[in-house]
């Protein structure tokens, strides 16, 4: 996927893109904000990293233009102000999630991962699948009005599997989705992930159905 | 400094003054009053006493050359209506002709020959008031001088000047109190306004430095002046003081976070030797900027408190989002993460950032040193108050550290990572909000509950 990084601290830029290519993304980095403008006019990209604080446009203005053009690539902003700073809030503004500098690389990854998730396809941030919803803002998941009590990683499993329900998604596309580059995949664990999975969707009507040689698929019991 | 020592308290030492001067007046007054009365009743007394004496030279005269009283009874019984009164009349020739023949003044005889002459005496036994005349004559034997002494006792004066003077003493005794009771009234009127100032400095919350309200009487309008003046100076070096902590935080987030990338950048590209240094490089690097933004935190909730307005929010939204923004995706351990929101909308009237940044905290202080495999948070409400809990199956916090905890910068016992500044800020917010933090300890978890008042007015 194309990822565009909005950043002028040229060490920032270089380990982001480092970390998205690394992982198999295209990555344009771009230093000024005014040309970062001009360059999202032509191009498109998969997901935006924008710094908020950035000479010839600020990304509030980035942020605005694009939105403004009804463009809803998705977009991370890294901001060096607190949250508790008197702002704007840039979630309100149509960002789609924040990180405050000084960040955690890791952290950025799986957020970015996240994010291009949910680009693929969904229009608004729930996924329904039966009676399963998954809340993609909130980070949470329901069956038939009953929340169900996941930690991050079985939330990513599940949010995975609720994309696709018709496909079947192998070990190793979950293993690629689920750990961050610096991290040892492992098969086992996802195995782990998905007997727990099962374990807390057993009084619902969602089942994780394995299909040997074929991976995983989601289906309604 | 003991608050009932008279030299402290204005009002007890202004009536212990006022109360002195009436003190001594009352007595100057009643010393005074008994002395007029004294005089006014024996002025009254030797009127009648004179009356009396000229009554009886008046009765006296010679019958067949002797000399001869004839007592005049109206005198007699007005002079002795309370009093014991002797009388004495001796003839030219020194012979005592009626009365008490031992009833002698000390008056010279030349003296009495001009009118009345009074004087004190005693008289078996009894203070008496002695008046004396005398009375030319003609006997057979020639003219001569007759000598008239009437003696009364004091009894009726007496009386008359005690009568007087309980009076007297009684008006005194209501003015003293009339007076007293006056300037306790007025002293207390006068202090009035500091007692006000008294009871406004005490209602207001510890980080309200505005200038006092009231507008304060000419005689401490100075010293209003100078406390507003102080308060004022107070409050711009703390502003300053917090500004430029939040200053400093700030621009340090920048040079951090190119730090980190430096980082990130070695450990893609150096030797594996050096991986585990370089892993180190980053954890410090992490507790450093978690330090910084807790800092800038900290100093923006404490500034926010008071100075910010509050808007309705509710806290099932806010609890949630802050839940998911909050709780990394990129974390290593395997925590199931659990939201019970409260049936209703939970609204309250709050600050929803420096509450964000509460909550934020209170999750961070779960996931780094409380919940190994679970983490909850609940939003609930009642009359009162509505509140966020956050819980973790973690150990918690002992009985014993969790007042120490909520000072900045305390960390517990056996912990050797964290800044100690989470629980400080959520403390603060939860006073900000006329809640507190509640530490609720039970066997399977441990809660932290952040709680507002729902009664809270907007600043």
């Amino acid at each position: 996927m194309r990822i565009l990084v909005v950043e002028d601290m040229p060490d920032i830029a270089k380990a982001i893109a480092q970390r998205f290519e690394k992982i198999g993304h295209a990555v344009d980095c771009e230093t000024n904000g005014r040309t970062a403008g001009e360059v999202l006019l032509v191009q498109e990209y998969d997901l935006i990293i924008l710094d908020m604080m950035l000479p010839g446009a600020d990304g509030f203005e980035i942020l605005k233009a694009l939105r403004g053009r009804k463009n809803k690539t998705p977009v991370l902003v890294l901001t060096a102000r607190s949250a508790v700073d008197d702002r704007v809030d840039v979630l309100d503004l149509g960002a789609d999630d924040y990180l405050t500098k000084p960040f955690d690389f890791r952290e950025l990854e799986a957020r970015a991962r996240a994010l291009l998730r949910r680009s693929a396809g969904m229009s608004d941030n729930a996924l329904h699948f039966g009676e399963l919803v998954i809340d993609q803002a909130g980070r949470t998941a329901s069956v038939s009005g009953m929340p169900l009590d996941l930690t991050r990683r079985e939330l990513i499993v599940l949010e995975i599997l609720a994309a696709r329900p018709k496909r079947f998604i192998s070990k190793e596309e979950l293993v690629e989705q689920l750990f961050n580059f610096d991290q040892e995949p492992s098969a086992n664990a996802i195995e782990q992930y998905v007997t727990r999975l099962r374990r807390k969707l057993a009084d619902t009507t969602i089942e994780i159905r394995t299909t040997r040689g074929l991976g995983y698929q989601l289906a309604i019991k | 400094m003991p608050s009932n020592d008279i030299r402290y308290s204005l009002h007890t030492r202004i009536i212990l003054f006022i109360g002195l001067i009436l003190g001594i007046g009352a007595i100057v007054l009643a010393l005074a009053a008994w002395q007029y009365a004294g005089i006014a009743a024996r002025d009254a007394y030797d009127k009648l006493l004179i009356g009396g004496t000229i009554q009886v030279a008046e009765n006296v005269y010679v019958q067949g050359g002797v000399v001869t009283l004839d007592p005049p009874a109206a005198a007699f019984s007005t002079l002795s209506a309370y009093d014991l009164v002797f009388y004495r009349v001796t003839d030219p020739r020194g012979v005592v002709v009626a009365g008490y023949g031992d009833l002698a003044p000390k008056i010279p005889a030349g003296k009495i020959r001009r009118g009345v002459i009074l004087s004190d005496d005693i008289y078996q036994g009894q203070p008496v008031r002695v008046a004396a005349i005398g009375k030319q004559i003609d006997t057979p034997d020639g003219t001569g001088w007759v000598e008239i002494v009437l003696a009364q006792t004091l009894r009726a004066r007496q009386a008359l000047a005690w009568d007087l003077t309980s009076k007297a003493l009684g008006m005194i005794a209501i003015m003293s109190l009339l007076a007293l009771l006056a300037g306790a009234i007025s002293v207390r009127i006068a202090l009035k306004p500091l007692t006000r100032i008294e009871r406004e400095i005490e209602a207001r919350k510890p980080d309200d430095l505005r200038p006092i309200r009231m507008t304060p009487p000419n005689e401490i309008r100075a010293l209003v002046s100078v406390l507003d003046d102080f308060m004022r100076r107070l409050a711009d070096r703390i502003a300053l003081m917090q500004r430029f902590i939040a200053d400093a935080a700030h621009q340090m987030r920048t040079p951090l976070a190119e730090l980190n990338a430096q980082v990130e950048i070695l450990s893609n590209d150096a030797d594996p030797k050096f991986q585990g240094q370089i892993q180190n490089l980053g954890t410090k690097i992490t507790e450093l900027g978690d330090l910084t933004s807790q800092l800038l935190d900290h100093a923006m909730v404490i500034h926010r408190a008071g100075a910010v307005s509050f808007s309705p929010l509710d806290l099932n939204a806010l609890a949630k989002t802050t839940l998911a923004q909050t709780v990394p995706l990129s974390l290593e351990r395997e925590v199931s993460i659990a939201f019970i929101p409260d049936a209703d909308d939970v609204l309250v009237q709050g600050d929803a950032i420096s509450i964000r940044e509460a909550l934020t905290n209170l999750i961070n202080n779960a996931l780094k040193h409380g919940a190994h495999s679970r983490l909850s948070v609940s939003v609930g409400q009642d009359e009162i108050n509505a509140w966020i809990s956050v819980c973790d199956d973690g150990p918690g916090i002992p009985l014993a550290e969790q007042t120490r905890l909520i000072a900045p910068f305390e960390i517990g016992a056996d912990r050797t990572t964290g800044t100690g500044l989470g629980l400080s800020i959520a403390a603060e917010v939860a006073k900000a909000h006329g809640g507190a933090l509640l530490f609720i300890n039970e066997p399977e978890e441990f809660c932290v509950r952040l709680t507002l008042s729902r009664t809270v007015p907007a600043l």
